[in-house]
């Protein structure tokens, strides 16, 4: 079993303790989040695939439920089916993994319970999974998106080799597609098929910034602070490497070797 | 031959799916469709041959048999039978389905959801933490730095070209790191025009990456397609046609 060590330790209760005052403090006062292009024209794309009478399609990414990109894309899947459910466009979640289906269902019936539209919701129609499968997910996805065919398509989650098998059909019929991706293998693909790309810790930004909730904007400062503190790290790092030069000792060199021997345990 | 009809098969699927180049049609969608409804009944029978029959029903059936045998004391083990209590957790899912014990699905759903929470924050830090000292660099070019202070290819002879220009690139490196970073911060206003030049610049970074990325990952689409071409001209057309039309037109 491993153990954290000194700084370890103190990192984890640093970065914990950082969360839980950010935390306390947006419940006084909540927290200023940045607009992201991508998010602010989802409001957008629901709206003009209600106008053009089409479906929203909604595709999850292809992580299970331990997997804590699919929790922030759960949050966007809520806000998106609660637009849909506001403005009565037909909606559609496409899901990767069995054991995210009931989540996405629950929060699906949820969102259109308290948008009023209770009566709305058919779970067999418009919360979908057709197999655990990658290409038959992404080549189901896509020719949903075609034959549909969708007023606009989201996709949110972590994908993998089969992005650009899903949003490629899409681009082509001229659909509206807003992709999500906080892993950066798949993004250059997203950014050639899809109108709007949210990339990297955007992703998990955007959850924040769709909700009024205190507890999430405040998890979001504190992770903001924790990058300072990360770049922070690197740069004391940095220079004390350029101060301990090649000399081997010294609180320089200590301090140096103390967070270097990270790399070479692993 | 008796792969013959397979590659037969195989090459006509091949040919269809890169008709979707030009066109959508009909029998793409049925070739899409077959390789869908084929793809789900694999993965049922393989769940269940490789996941549900060997680790779990093979063990109750052996201790239900009193076949399975406990090596220390070569006495009959029924420790399999306890492979059943798995059936609890997995049929509370099943309660989604139902409007009255719906709640019973939430214990599951709800320890799924803790364990998703604890791993996350223990892998993030185990993630973070290597990536934060591979990011610290030596800056110096005149200075040859202890090796156990080093992540990466040895630093080379101080105060030659090789080693300016390793400094140099550490301090891009450093630069776009801490730029990038900036970029990604959400909860500031960064929409001062001090704050432009690095916003831009991390930008910039994210970009240059990505497109570093898209090449790479092209090359290796490229790489399938290769070999799906050598599949067609080299088993289907050469091994296969080109041996079938001499006897079809010649009579042989």
């Amino acid at each position: 079993m491993q153990h954290p060590d000194g700084l370890m330790l103190t990192l984890m209760l640093l970065f914990g303790g950082v969360i839980l005052l950010s935390l306390w403090r947006a419940r006084h006062k909540l927290p200023y989040v940045r607009p992201i292009p991508g998010i602010v024209s989802i409001e957008e794309a629901v709206g003009r695939a209600t106008e053009l009478g089409r479906p929203v399609v909604f595709a999850m990414g292809e992580g299970d439920i331990r997997d804590i990109v699919t929790h922030a894309s759960l949050s966007i899947l809520e806000y998106v089916a609660r637009l849909a459910a506001r403005l009565r466009a037909s909606f559609i979640a496409m899901v990767r993994k069995p054991d995210v289906y009931p989540f996405a269902e629950n929060i699906v019936r949820d969102a259109y319970r308290v948008e009023g539209a209770a009566e709305d919701f058919r779970p067999e129609e418009q919360v979908r999974f057709l197999s655990d499968d990658a290409i038959v997910y992404a080549m189901s996805t896509a020719r949903l998106i075609q034959e549909a065919p969708a007023g606009c398509a989201l996709f949110f989650g972590g994908f993998f080799f089969t992005s650009l098998l899903m949003t490629e059909p899409g681009a082509q019929s001229g659909v509206l597609q807003i992709a999500g991706d906080p892993t950066l293998g798949q993004i250059p693909f997203f950014v050639c098929t899809c109108d709007y790309t949210i990339i990297g810790e955007e992703f998990f930004a955007a959850g924040a910034y769709v909700s009024s909730d205190p507890t999430v904007r405040g998890a979001l400062v504190g992770q903001d602070f924790i990058k300072v503190v990360l770049a922070l790290l690197v740069l004391v790092g940095t220079g004390a490497l350029l101060l301990a030069g090649g000399a081997g000792e010294g609180p320089a060199y200590e301090t140096a070797r103390g967070l270097m021997k990270y790399v070479t345990q692993k | 031959m008796t792969d013959t009809p397979v590659i037969w098969l195989a090459a006509f699927v091949t040919v269809v799916v890169f008709s979707y180049a030009l066109k959508d049609s009909y029998i793409y969608r049925l070739v899409q469709h077959a390789t869908l409804g084929a793809t789900v009944g694999v993965t049922v029978v393989v769940t269940w041959k490789q996941v549900l029959l060997p680790r779990w029903w093979a063990p109750i059936w052996a201790a239900a048999q009193g076949t399975a045998i406990d090596p220390a004391t070569s006495r009959p083990d029924y420790g399999g039978l306890l492979w059943l209590l798995a059936l609890i957790p997995g049929l509370l899912w099943y309660f989604q389905l139902s409007k009255k014990w719906f709640w019973l699905s939430t214990l599951i759903t709800g320890l799924f959801v803790g364990t998703a929470a604890g791993l996350a924050f223990k892998n993030q830090i185990l993630l973070i933490m290597p990536q934060l000292a591979a990011s610290i660099k030596p800056l110096n070019p005149f200075v040859r730095p202890d090796p156990a202070l080093l992540y990466g290819p040895a630093w080379p002879e101080p105060g030659t070209p090789a080693a300016w220009a390793a400094a140099l690139n550490n301090a891009l490196f450093l630069a776009a790191l801490l730029a990038t970073l900036f970029y990604f911060f959400f909860s500031v206003r960064t929409d001062h025009r001090f704050l432009q030049a690095p916003r831009r610049f991390g930008r910039l970074a994210i970009m240059v990456c990505l497109g570093a990325m898209f090449g790479s990952t092209v090359m290796t689409r490229m790489a399938y397609l290769l070999d799906r071409l050598m599949f067609l001209s080299h088993d289907w057309w050469q091994e296969q046609v080109l041996v079938l039309l001499p006897r079809v037109w010649g009579g042989g």
